[in-house]
């Protein structure tokens, strides 16, 4: 551990602030929870019924599902207060940062001068950052991943960072730790294929590093990088990085061109990435993996569950993001037939896999082993992350 | 340099969403949404403050709970609470208001 002042803690919010985070989080809880299961319960004893008697059988799909919800009271309220409280998530952790903010700049900076954990961050303002990016802001985040208000901005890495931890500080699961994505593929590789070490692993669209750092703690050996177009997230999780000891490689790149050379990483991996790119580029970027692969190299990506394995209630309820997030491709992401769209960019079907890896701090070790080793897991709350569906492929 | 003020945007970019038929239904419904955010934090901070002088023996939060006020401040708590509602839901009686006034 070093004495450069970690980004990632440094923020103070005053009494009330802290107490409005504290409310989004549970309201967000309860939305997710509580109120999704009432809105169920209305779907199931009132809303399928109707339907079925109207056309004489259940919907076919989550468009389906959509249209019979649209108007009713509990679909309106619900995602009103969801919409709110993704709002709110940001604006509750704004105004502690933009009052610290040349502070946490001077840390990002001593940070890279010091550089003690001995990563690197490596910026290119002439990066393509995509116009899905830079016309809407994903996730309501406003000023998106990669806007900069003053110069060696971290802004909305922090918001990014801070937001995050609101936006999951009610889930039961999620409290624990950020990188549960990361520290739950990580394990689970460990045990299901001890044999494999990589000695070089790429996050693509790693945004502040959260899912970066658990790939070090679990192959210390390896050298991990991660790129993302955000060059604020990118300076913010150097930083943070660094001051927890983590050698990390942060790099500015678009995934759908990286730069690295060919047969360069044993192990490219993702969270939450490709429902927020188009569809053209999701192919890109899987072309590109391969390319950067290393033969008998894994790449396993961690996504929400195309909707052809959930039912259509789960993907009307997934897909509402799609239409009320800014998140303009995860409908037609989750509806991409995978291992087709895999075997068209060059990944052989035998060498393909798709896997739901139980979170890892919130599963009995025993019952994450007996996945790790071959079962599968009965869990399927992709939504509230109890369970991660990833997939990929070997080369 | 750095040290110049940031106001970060607080508008996400992109359609705001709307889920009723009147989008003034969602606005309000983003209104009541921040009230009740405020009032769990002002709830939040009566909390602190009670605690706090509970900690330091001033008053402790048994006495507060056991708190009754007596008949002339019931009166006045009472006008108060009245006075609040109508001026909160002051917009159902506008229009009565006005027929009456004219």
């Amino acid at each position: 551990m070093s004495n450069i002042r970690n980004v990632g803690e440094m923020v103070e919010p005053n009494h009330d602030e802290y107490n409005r985070q504290r409310f989004v989080s549970i309201l967000r809880k309860k939305v997710l929870m509580d109120f999704a299961g009432d809105m169920k319960t209305i779907y199931q004893k009132k809303v399928e019924p109707n339907f079925e008697k109207k056309h004489g059988r259940k919907p076919k799909d989550g468009r389906e599902v959509r249209k019979a919800m649209l108007h009713e009271p509990v679909f309106e309220g619900w995602s009103s207060l969801r919409y709110n409280a993704q709002l709110m998530t940001w604006w509750s952790v704004q105004p502690a940062i933009e009052r610290d903010l040349s502070d946490l700049i001077q840390a990002a900076k001593d940070a890279r001068a010091a550089n003690p954990a001995g990563g690197s961050l490596e910026l290119n303002p002439d990066v393509d950052v995509p116009r899905e990016i830079t016309e809407l802001d994903v996730h309501l985040m406003p000023g998106c991943f990669h806007t900069e208000y003053t110069d060696d901005d971290v802004a909305q890495g922090a918001v990014y960072h801070y937001g995050t931890t609101v936006f999951s500080g009610g889930l039961p699961h999620r409290r624990i730790t950020k990188g549960g994505v990361a520290s739950s593929i990580a394990n689970y590789l460990k045990l299901a294929h001890p044999e494999f070490k990589p000695k070089r692993i790429l996050d693509m669209g790693c945004t502040a590093g959260a899912n970066t750092t658990p790939y070090k703690e679990v192959y210390p050996e390896a050298e991990v990088h991660g790129i993302d177009v955000g060059a604020p997230l990118l300076r913010f999780g150097h930083a943070r990085a660094e001051a927890e000891g983590a050698a990390l490689h942060f790099r500015q790149a678009n995934a759908t061109d990286t730069g690295y050379p060919d047969n360069h990483f044993d192990f490219i991996t993702s969270s939450f990435f490709f429902h927020e790119v188009s569809v053209p580029d999701t192919k890109k970027i899987f072309k590109e993996c391969l390319r950067i692969l290393k033969p008998g190299g894994l790449m396993l990506h961690m996504e929400l569950p195309p909707s052809a394995l959930t039912d259509p209630y789960y993907n009307f309820y997934l897909d509402w993001d799609a239409f009320y997030n800014n998140e303009p491709h995860y409908e037609k992401f989750r509806g991409l037939d995978f291992p087709e769209a895999l075997a068209e960019c060059g990944f052989e079907k035998d060498k393909q896999l798709m896997v739901r890896i139980p979170n890892f701090a919130s599963t009995p070790p025993d019952e994450f082993k007996a996945v790790a080793t071959g079962g599968d897991t009965m869990r399927r709350d992709h939504g509230n992350g109890a369970v991660w569906f990833t997939f990929g492929s070997w080369k | 340099m750095s040290d110049k003020t940031v106001n970060l945007p607080l508008r996400a970019k992109g359609k705001r969403a709307t889920f009723y038929k009147d989008p003034a239904v969602d606005q309000l419904f983003a209104i009541v949404t921040m009230l009740t955010q405020e009032l769990s934090v002002a709830f939040d901070r009566i909390e602190t403050v009670e605690r706090m002088l509970d900690k330091s023996g001033v008053i402790s939060r048994a006495d507060i709970e056991a708190y009754k006020p007596g008949e002339q401040e019931e009166g006045e708590r009472t006008q108060r609470r009245d006075e609040y509602i109508g001026r909160v839901f002051n917009i159902l009686h506008q229009e009565a208001a006005s027929l009456r006034d004219s």
